[in-house]
């Protein structure tokens, strides 16, 4: 973790977290509506969150991956 | 159960799957007498190798089997399957490159040796490797567990149909030692990406066709579904089994990168770069157990699958005993949960 600027270190932990956060606050998805093709929203909002994550997590891995670079480190 | 079309095409993957377990071998060529060589494919896998490998782990018995199944005898409880996949993903994000970086400066193999060196400690290590080795023990078991049932349906109707499971499961056990015997973990790598073809081709299509074919699609299976009245909730999950569900995703996303097999995958990364990335790429692999969970409230729109599940006894149609857990013991959630596991019949009585 050397390397990252206290701001790069947040954004990280905030881009992480932030799905962490979605699923444990579980009011957020316990809902049947608005329906998406005849699926609950509790099924397909919790599997939207999925492909968000991974959007979420891959600039974590860019801003991780740049500043350890810029450090000059592998 | 299957016509010919059916058992043509399960020979010919199977053919190609076997080749492709023991060509790992000549894949990359490594000496195979050196361990990191042998067990982690000499740690080159790049983005989408170790995207793969990492992924079809998350594909077991427990995704075409546990989850639907008890998705449709339990209800909305199954579904912490997905943020577990989230939560999962998030730790290692957080670990497992750390590890990685740490492992490739020192030379270390297994989580094991990374206790030995970091504690000073053979007895720590040992005791690591151990409890590795017991907690994969289920793993496995359950995966052959999973196996049996998908061969009971593969050949539902057919005189002995049990003893010729149990041959099949017997021959498939000796082939995949063997082939990890000789190839290491680039035979599983190879295998992974076919294996992981047929996955999403699996899942697309069956998500496509089977809402079709059902007059009403989702609409109809969810409000069947509701008529049966499972026990945690159809459309939404009951409010009372709030902390089984997320116990169970947080205990379960804590467990995972526990086991050697995914500190293993995560070690045979080329790059940390290249891990980061398939790591952070990874929640995309759980939509398609999201999807496959789904067909749990489908098979209630379909009359002839309803009836084709009735020919097994219930015992058989969702069990705990295929959830990816260590033993009791080390199970993790609450203790509320295990209990109401425990009383509600969810827990498979050993046979």
């Amino acid at each position: 973790m050397g390397g990252l600027t206290t701001g790069e270190k947040v954004t990280i932990a905030v881009l992480l977290l932030i799905p962490v956060v979605f699923y444990i606050v579980y009011p957020a998805y316990n809902y049947a509506s608005p329906e998406l093709l005849g699926v609950p929203f509790f099924y397909w909002f919790q599997t939207l969150w999925l492909a968000i994550s991974a959007v979420l997590f891959t600039v974590a891995a860019v801003i991780w991956e740049r500043g350890l670079s810029r450090e000059g480190k592998r | 159960m299957l016509g010919l079309a059916g058992w043509v095409t399960f020979w010919a993957f199977f053919a190609v799957f076997v080749f492709l377990g023991f060509y790992g071998a000549r894949w990359r060529r490594g000496n195979l007498n050196l361990l990191h060589e042998w067990a982690l494919a000499g740690r080159r896998l790049g983005i989408a190798l170790a995207w793969f490998l990492i992924g079809a782990d998350l594909y077991t018995a427990y995704t075409f089997v546990a989850v639907p199944s008890l998705l449709f005898a339990k209800g909305a409880y199954a579904f912490f399957a997905v943020p577990y996949v989230a939560l999962t993903i998030a730790i290692a994000m957080l670990l497992m490159t750390i590890l990685w970086d740490r492992s490739r400066e020192r030379g270390y193999i297994t989580a094991a040796d990374f206790v030995q060196d970091q504690f000073n400690s053979v007895t720590l290590a040992l005791l690591v490797a151990l409890t590795g080795i017991v907690a994969e023990l289920p793993y496995i078991a359950l995966q052959i567990d999973g196996m049996r049932a998908v061969l009971e349906v593969m050949m539902a109707g057919m005189s002995s149909a049990t003893t010729v499971s149990e041959v099949a499961l017997v021959v498939a056990f000796i082939i995949l030692a063997a082939f990890t015997y000789t190839s290491g973990l680039r035979g599983s790598a190879l295998g992974a990406v076919l294996k992981d073809v047929l996955i999403w081709l699996g899942v697309i299509s069956l998500i496509v066709i089977v809402p079709l074919s059902i007059n009403g699609g989702f609409s109809t299976a969810f409000s069947i579904a509701a008529q049966h009245k499972l026990p945690t909730g159809v459309e939404t999950l009951k409010p009372v089994f709030l902390a089984a569900y997320e116990s169970t995703f947080i205990g379960s996303a804590l467990a995972l990168y526990l086991y050697p097999h995914a500190v293993n995958g995560s070690l045979s990364a080329e790059s940390r770069k290249a891990l980061r990335y398939s790591t952070a790429l990874l929640p995309i692999y759980g939509i398609g157990l999201a999807l496959l969970a789904l067909l749990g409230i489908l098979v209630y729109g379909s009359p002839s699958a309803l009836k084709l599940l009735s020919e097994f006894p219930a015992s058989e149609r969702a069990c705990w005993r295929y959830l990816p857990w260590p033993p009791p013991p080390f199970r993790p959630g609450s203790l509320a949960w295990c209990s109401w596991a425990y009383s509600s019949g969810a827990w498979c009585p050993p046979p």
